[in-house]
């Protein structure tokens, strides 16, 4: 067996490892869904940063750094902003009350039932389709590094991730995170200096980076419009899709999220940095790649050794699942605890609960390879649906969210239009509106509309609404 | 890395590349690069290296290949290794133009002759001064590769690279990282696309170091191997006090 083959099954040994011990670590239905909300800030930023690094930065930011240049680093710094008003502004008020989800979070503050399954089917649907297109890719690396069939790859693929993750609840998520983005650290820190190496250092990079590529350190490579909505995207995206509020109750208290915060935003944009640095030695060393997302596969398996470079790509693998196993605890709480628990049968004992959690991870994560292997939502389906999955989030939840916990006039008629607007607003510019804009803008603006418009001409909320988030007394 | 684990490698990226918003890159309006081989010659000491590249051309699209523009060839300088001049199959020498700091470029036409079954095949010899820099044994060797047109998305041939060595050179870094010795005494080295330079490190007495991947491999399993206890001490903890 190669060392590529070695090295994943090696990490698969890991992430089992921590299933097992994160299944003896599970008692109740608070320590399956938020960790039992006790989590220190190591773990707790760990998990944000590593939610946060997908493939999409492994890939996808030093392809466009690698065209672009670092006028899209810029856009990244949106990314520290977006957490510091997570900490500074959203999470004092949002955590006065723990909840098990985000649907859960929604009802409290606008008192309905209905409103809860409304946004538990938002999330589920757009979540169970994203990890479809998930565990296509994930099927297709099994196929590559193991060879074995595509289809037995995405199932192989699939039960690995619910194994650890139906097991072990969020306990397992955060503690298997924690250990990918150790894993997706290291990849890019020693890359780096074994690809200075190959271009006499910092200094030497700069000179033969400029020579390779002018326009490298200029803003003219990108339009304004489409770098000033990627950034509003980032930001929106960072301050309050479900996978990431969700791990604000999961930490202990405001101390350790605070501290936790600080630590994902230092990983985050360390890892940012590297990946810049990377994209830099790229454009140097292959100036003439059909695409830049192509950048990072070259630097993996021509600049870095054997094992490294085998990490490397099992880094990359680890960003996806990092980024997978939190969908899964989201969509399978929205299925079990918001609409089965809540909305179908609100009598289940406690006794049964931990189980009918489980189910419900097992059936979003089943869900998505079953309509796969009927032929159900491949090609281009898929693709657009991945690239709209954090602009909808974004649109449906950032100002219901962040709106209910800091402004008392917020409505559950407001919150609702504002789900159902932003997400329709989205998908329409999607389809139909200009490329030089991020479709987020759209879905943005028109569910920011609905919002203040449809709270403002619908009753005031009733006190008991407010009480947990706001000082209601006279 | 081997070349199976590196082409792997490649596509396993390649996948998830599919899975996030693809970039747009400059292409040459007319041709796609299916393959380039490099061939670098090493053996008669001295510093320099005699090169000869082989690229082979594809018409972007369905239609033939166009021969009516001349096929632009680029050249990124490194340290001492300089290339000022190369030399056409038919025996004309094109000289390099200066563009930017160390990026010189050049236009060659490509001759009616140069097709083969619809694709061009067009060969160019070149020589490397200062390509290699011996300090007391201690080799370092870059030939900077010509550059023409973008590589064309899943091209079969990609890139290839053979080095003939004085005897008794010792390799012990390559760049591309999977250069190895063949069977006649000569190093290669297989990619996906062509770099704009190939290296190597290594000593020229023969003797074996070892060199910065080996150690940076080892102390990847030693951190990795170091955070794995870390963390299952921590777990275990975790565990036994939620059972307690």
């Amino acid at each position: 067996m190669t060392a590529q083959v070695w090295i994943f099954l090696g990490y698969f040994c890991v992430v089992f490892a921590i299933g097992w011990y994160s299944l003896r670590a599970t008692r109740s239905e608070t320590d399956y869904w938020i960790a039992g909300g006790e989590l220190g800030w190591f773990t707790g930023g760990a998990t944000m940063a590593a939610t946060h690094t997908s493939a999409g930065t492994f890939v996808g930011t030093i392809g466009v750094m690698y065209t672009a240049g670092w006028s899209f680093g810029w856009v990244l710094l949106s990314i520290p902003l977006s957490y510091w008003f997570m900490v500074a502004v959203l999470a004092p008020r949002f955590t006065k009350q723990k909840e098990l989800t985000i649907p859960a979070f929604i009802e409290t503050r606008y008192y309905g039932k209905g409103i809860r399954g409304l946004a538990a089917a938002i999330i589920l649907v757009a979540t169970v389709v994203y990890i479809q297109a998930q565990i296509v890719a994930g099927g297709l690396i099994a196929n590559t590094v193991f060879g074995v069939p595509t289809t037995v790859g995405m199932v192989g693929f699939t039960t690995i991730l619910l194994i650890y993750t139906v097991v072990g609840g969020m306990v397992a998520v955060v503690y298997t995170d924690a250990f990918q983005l150790v894993v997706m650290g290291l990849g890019a820190l020693f890359a780096v200096p074994l690809a200075l190496r190959q271009v006499d250092g910092l200094g030497g990079l700069l000179t033969l980076v400029e020579s390779a590529h002018p326009l490298v350190f200029t803003f003219e490579t990108m339009p304004a419009t489409l770098l000033l909505t990627m950034g509003l995207s980032f930001f929106l995206g960072g301050v309050a899709t479900p996978e990431k509020l969700i791990r604000l109750y999961a930490m202990k208290d405001m101390h350790t999220i605070r501290r936790g915060v600080l630590f994902a935003i230092v990983m985050i944009l360390s890892i940012n940095l590297l990946v810049f640095i990377l994209a830099l030695s790229a454009i140097v060393l292959f100036p003439s790649l059909p695409t830049g997302d192509l950048a990072m596969p070259m630097v993996a398996t021509a600049v870095l050794p054997a094992t490294l470079g085998a990490i490397m790509l099992a880094a990359i693998t680890a960003a996806m699942m990092s980024t997978v196993d939190s969908l899964l605890i989201v969509a399978g709480s929205a299925l079990s605890v918001d609409i089965y628990q809540n909305l179908i049968n609100p009598d289940v004992s406690p006794g049964r609960r931990l189980w009918v959690d489980r189910l419900g991870i097992l059936a979003v994560g089943s869900l998505p390879v079953m309509l796969l292997l009927s032929g159900v939502g491949e090609g281009e389906l898929v693709q657009f649906i991945v690239l709209l999955f954090t602009a909808l989030m974004a649109a449906a939840f950032v100002l219901p969210v962040v709106g209910g916990v800091l402004w008392p006039r917020a409505t559950k008629q407001g919150a609702a239009a504002a789900m159902i607007g932003g997400v329709t607003a989205t998908f329409l510019w999607e389809a139909f509106g200009a490329t030089s804009v991020e479709p987020v803008l759209c879905g943005f603006l028109i569910s920011g509309l609905l919002f203040v418009g449809v709270s403002l001409a619908t009753p005031r909320p009733p006190a008991e609404a407010l009480a947990p988030y706001f000082d209601t007394t006279p | 890395m081997s070349p199976r684990a590196a082409a792997a490698g490649a596509l396993v990226c390649g996948v998830i590349m599919s899975m996030v918003p693809p970039c747009v890159v400059a292409q040459d309006p007319d041709w796609l690069l299916r393959s380039v081989h490099l061939d670098a010659d090493l053996s008669a000491g001295g510093g320099a290296a005699d090169v000869v590249v082989r690229f082979e051309l594809s018409a972007l699209g369905d239609g033939p290949l166009s021969l009516s523009r001349p096929l632009r060839v680029e050249v990124l300088t490194f340290g001492d290794a300089t290339v000022d001049r190369f030399v056409t199959s038919s025996g004309d020498s094109v000289e390099f133009q200066p563009t930017h700091g160390t990026h010189s470029a050049a236009s060659v036409r490509i001759p009616e002759s140069s097709m083969v079954d619809g694709v061009g095949v067009v060969e160019l010899s070149y020589r490397v001064d200062g390509a290699v820099v011996d300090e007391g044994g201690r080799l370092r060797a870059r030939i900077p590769v010509l550059t023409g047109p973008p590589a064309a998305a899943g091209a079969e041939g990609g890139f290839t690279a053979r080095l003939r060595l004085p005897e008794g050179w010792m390799v012990s870094e390559g760049f591309p990282s999977g250069l190895r010795p063949d069977d006649d005494g000569s190093w290669s080295v297989g990619l996906q696309v062509a770099p704009s330079m190939v290296g190597f490190r290594g000593r020229s007495d023969g003797r074996w170091r070892p060199s910065l991947p080996l150690v940076v491999d080892l102390l990847t399993v030693l951190v990795l191997c170091g955070f794995s206890a870390v963390g299952w001490r921590h777990l275990s903890g975790v565990a036994r006090r939620a059972r307690a």
